[in-house]
């Protein structure tokens, strides 16, 4: 984007700046653009008028190996629609979506789901993502048990024990059922079905704004031990700008379906450009003295 | 309680005094004697023999018929609530069909049609009456697990529709229809009384405890325990499934385990 | 404490407000709310043990001043406003302590003149405000409802007063926006009507539970100044329950944290964040994530809040607490450790000095 453009209306166009602070070496692991969500109104005996503004209007972005980038943005501003449509559980109106150069949105059945295993999702409410009546145990092993390859048979027990262990949860517990656990615990264990599948982008649907304060930094430590260790990527969606920050390597500030800047964290909060961004700065709460 | 009401049905053979067939016509309408404690009916057949026997034919179909409904409702709920669309719009009018038709009336006129009056034939007309309000409950209850986001995190994971269905929405959407479907069996077992009493249920060598409530119509005036102790034993049979449907509720609830 | 209930008084009939004056106890120069060793109790069920889900809530707000009450899920915040509030859920009941509105006990009256002074001296606003507000009422006639309850106007009097309250919490086109229903308004406006329906009667003392965590920052941001500038206005005194130590940062003038059913410290608000003298106040401080400190990992607390059916022995944070020691088994009374600064911790010296 020109600089005269954003000038003239600063609500239309977004702005990019691509500063990389990664190496543009590392190979690209999502790509997503020009993607558009309408959600249609209709059904049988419903007027099929065309809806309104769309929940997803025309998204790119691009995620490198190991890379987190934070999306920040308020209610309703589609950002879990967003993330619908990068992990495919939602199909976009237009626009596509590459994961390790592999387009999910025209894939179908069992091509689809054979993709997907690069991309998961870590879900926000800890207390609906898991289902109730299955013990810790088997959320963990559903993931292997869909995909034979990962882990054979024999293998499993110790994986989920592994995985168990590596998100920080006693694997003694697995014959426990959700309800027994804490708010964090549980989040703990949604990120360890996530990471079953040893997927290379995670998509975090703000994670973390469910737990209270002195088990948020726990978590948010947990995201950061793992990707050092296993090198995934994330798209760390979040409203609170203080997390993102501490988390991400690039901000993408989204407003009404678009993203309406992306750059570096230290572009984003030192030098907002879009007024947006800087409303938003502003009206975060101060930093603790 | 719950086990009490099934108890006699499955045992019926070992706790009835002698054959309920073995009638003879001078005891007629006799009220208790020894050996028999609740006397005998018109035909001078021994009435407590009548009665536990007849647990037997009122129970199966009370089960049958709510099983076939249970089943119809969990198939077509499960697929109108998950699949939506069109799917759902055929499942939903055709509901809607059977919900505009009074259901007494459309039971007779039915059974009217079919030849035989058994224990089957019968089942079935009332499993055709009884699954519609179970499928609709079954399928509200998939539409509220269906949003939550253990199924999108299934899907995510690679799950084929077949494995979401069974291992997450089905289990956890089915307690509000399994308790529904343990207090309706009592609701069915009234329902084929009632069919029975206004002679279009099951027929007379059959003894289900509304073919001796039938038969008690005429001369219940005169001898009271023909109407008392089958009404009584439906009255218990009916109370201990709608205590099934309690325990059904609580054991469903995953934190109770 | 699941579902907000209506705010509106549950009775009907005009109620005859004895002036707060003439109860017993009225003391002019007392703090307008005063909350002392109060304690609220789950009585045991069919399917869990008794809980003592507040066991010793002591704090004070001050005339024209803002306390902020802060503490994690569990930790009774919300339980002690509502028991001051008499609006416990179903089963839980207040068994010791008081809660003294400028020196009277609301806590110790007949339920009649308690409910008299709730609403009109002391109000309270939730943080869903959709399911605090009649769906099926338009706003207007919500507020106006208020006065008319508490007897004082007559229909068109109340109604142009509850016009008057909306244009003052900032909402535009007040006379329109009064025939709307609560669903036609946005968060940020729905919670600027629950806090007009609060200071309808001009209260003493304001409880706002959570009232900006359902809010986008953007708008937390005006709601939060909104209350400030209604305080000032209105010399009133505001308690402020918040999850967020940072949301609260700008806004109050002391801070109240509490942890397991108790406040373990209380402080201005400036002392409170510079010089924390309660292991978990200092942990709380340091989980929140600040510029410059990318890369590095937080300082995580261990654990998770304590369950009020199973309360740790001794003082709740013991089994979190990085300084615990044998006599920690005893639970620290709130002291004095600084003037105007309370603590509940035998280690209070070294945490602040630290």
């Amino acid at each position: 984007m020109s600089r005269s453009s954003r000038a003239v209306s600063p609500d239309e166009s977004p702005v990019n700046r691509d500063g990389d602070p990664l190496s543009s070496a590392r190979p690209l692991v999502l790509e997503a653009s020009d993607l558009v969500k309408r959600h249609r109104s209709s059904g049988f005996l419903r007027s099929r008028a065309s809806s309104d503004t769309p929940a997803v209007d025309g998204v790119s972005l691009r995620l490198r190996q190991g890379e987190t980038l934070g999306l920040v943005g308020e209610s309703g501003c589609g950002k879990s629609s967003l993330a619908r449509l990068l992990t495919a559980v939602d199909r976009p109106t237009s626009g596509h979506v590459e994961v390790l150069g592999r387009r999910l949105d025209q894939l179908d059945g069992r091509a689809l789901r054979a993709a997907r295993r690069n991309i998961q999702l870590v879900f926000q409410d800890p207390y609906t993502c898991l289902d109730p009546r299955m013990t810790v145990g088997a959320i963990v092993r559903e993931p292997l048990l869909i995909h034979r390859d990962p882990a054979p048979r024999r293998d499993r027990r110790r994986r989920v024990a592994e995985l168990l262990e590596l998100v920080g949860l006693n694997p003694d517990h697995a014959d426990r059922r959700p309800h027994e656990f804490s708010g964090g615990q549980r989040q703990r264990i949604g990120i360890a079905r996530a990471l079953a599948l040893r997927p290379e982008v995670v998509v975090c649907d703000e994670p973390v704004s469910a737990l209270d304060v002195s088990v948020q930094a726990q978590i948010v430590n947990l995201f950061t031990a793992l990707q050092r260790e296993l090198g995934i990527a994330y798209v760390f969606i979040s409203h609170d700008l203080a997390v993102v920050e501490h988390m991400a390597d690039r901000v993408a500030v989204m407003h009404h379906g678009r993203i309406v800047e992306q750059g570096t964290v230290d572009e984003i909060y030192d030098h907002a450009r879009h007024p947006y961004t800087a409303e938003l700065l502003s009206s975060s709460p101060a930093p603790l003295p | 309680m719950c086990a009490m009401a099934v108890a006699p049905g499955v045992f019926s053979g070992w706790f009835g005094h002698g054959d309920p067939r073995e009638c003879t016509l001078e005891r007629s309408g006799q009220g208790p004697a020894a050996g028999h404690p609740f006397g005998f009916d018109i035909q001078g057949c021994d009435l407590y023999s009548n009665v536990v026997h007849g647990t037997r034919d009122s129970l199966t179909i009370g089960l049958l018929a709510t099983g076939l409904s249970f089943a119809v409702a969990v198939v077509l709920g499960s697929l109108a609530g998950y699949f939506g669309g069109l799917v759902d719009q055929v499942i939903s009018r055709v509901m809607d069909i059977f919900f505009g038709f009074p259901l007494l009336i459309g039971m007779i006129v039915v059974l009217q049609t079919f030849g035989v009056h058994d224990v089957w034939s019968v089942s079935v007309v009332l499993a055709l009456f009884t699954w519609p309000s179970l499928t609709r409950i079954m399928r509200s209850s998939v539409l509220a697990v269906r949003s939550l986001e253990f199924v999108t995190a299934a899907r995510e994971l690679g799950a084929g529709t077949l494995r979401i269905l069974v291992r997450h929405v089905i289990p956890n959407a089915i307690a509000p229809v399994a308790v529904l479907t343990s207090l309706s069996i009592g609701a069915v077992i009234t329902a084929e009384a009632a069919l029975t009493f206004l002679g279009v249920g099951l027929t007379a060598p059959a003894m289900s405890w509304g073919v001796q409530l039938n038969a008690a119509q005429e001369y219940f005036t005169e001898h009271l325990n023909l109407l008392v102790f089958p009404a009584l034993f439906l009255s218990v049979a009916v109370l201990s499934f709608v205590l099934l449907g309690d325990c059904l509720r609580d054991a469903f609830d995953p934190r109770s385990r | 404490m699941t579902t907000a209930p209506y705010a509106r008084p549950q009775h009907s009939g005009p109620l005859h407000p004895g002036p707060l004056q003439d109860l017993p106890g009225y003391d002019p120069g007392a703090a307008p709310l005063e909350v002392g060793g109060l304690q609220v109790e789950f009585p045991a069920t069919r399917s869990r043990p008794r809980a003592d889900v507040v066991s010793g809530a002591t704090f004070r707000v001050a005339s024209g001043r803002t306390l902020a009450v802060v503490g994690e899920s569990g930790s009774g915040k919300s339980l002690t406003a509502r028991a001051v509030m008499g609006l416990l859920p179903h089963g839980a009941r207040v068994t010791d302590g008081h809660a003294r509105l400028c020196g009277v006990d609301l806590l110790g009256l007949p339920d009649r003149q308690a409910r008299s002074l709730r609403g009109r001296h002391i109000a309270m606003v939730f943080q869903d405000a959709l399911a605090a507000l009649n769906p099926v009422v338009p706003v207007g006639h919500q507020i106006a409802e208020v006065y008319r309850v508490h007897g004082c106007t007559g229909r068109r009097e109340a109604f142009d007063r509850a016009v008057a309250m909306l244009a003052r919490v900032g909402i535009p086109e007040p006379a329109v926006r009064a025939g709307h229903y609560p669903h036609q308004f946005s968060g940020g406006m729905r919670q600027r009507v629950m806090i007009a329906m609060a200071l309808a009667l001009t209260p003493r003392v304001l409880i706002a539970d959570e009232p900006t965590t359902a809010l986008d920052v953007t708008v937390q941001a005006q709601i939060l100044g909104l209350l400030k500038s209604l305080k000032d206005q209105h010399g009133l005194s505001l308690v402020l329950i918040s999850h967020d130590l940072s949301v609260v940062a700008g806004t109050a003038d002391r801070v109240a944290v509490m942890y397991g059913g108790r406040v373990v410290e209380e402080a201005a608000a400036d002392d409170l964040y510079a010089r924390p003298a309660h292991p978990y106040t200092r942990a709380l401080l340091d989980a929140v994530p600040r510029r410059g400190h990318r890369g590095r990992p937080l300082a995580a607390l261990p654990g998770a809040p304590p369950d009020p059916a199973r309360p740790p022995g001794g003082c709740p944070f013991r089994p979190r607490c990085s300084l615990a020691q044998a006599d920690c088994a005893v639970p620290p009374p709130l002291e004095t450790v600084g003037p105007g600064h309370l603590s509940a911790c035998h280690r209070s010296q070294e945490v602040s000095a630290r």
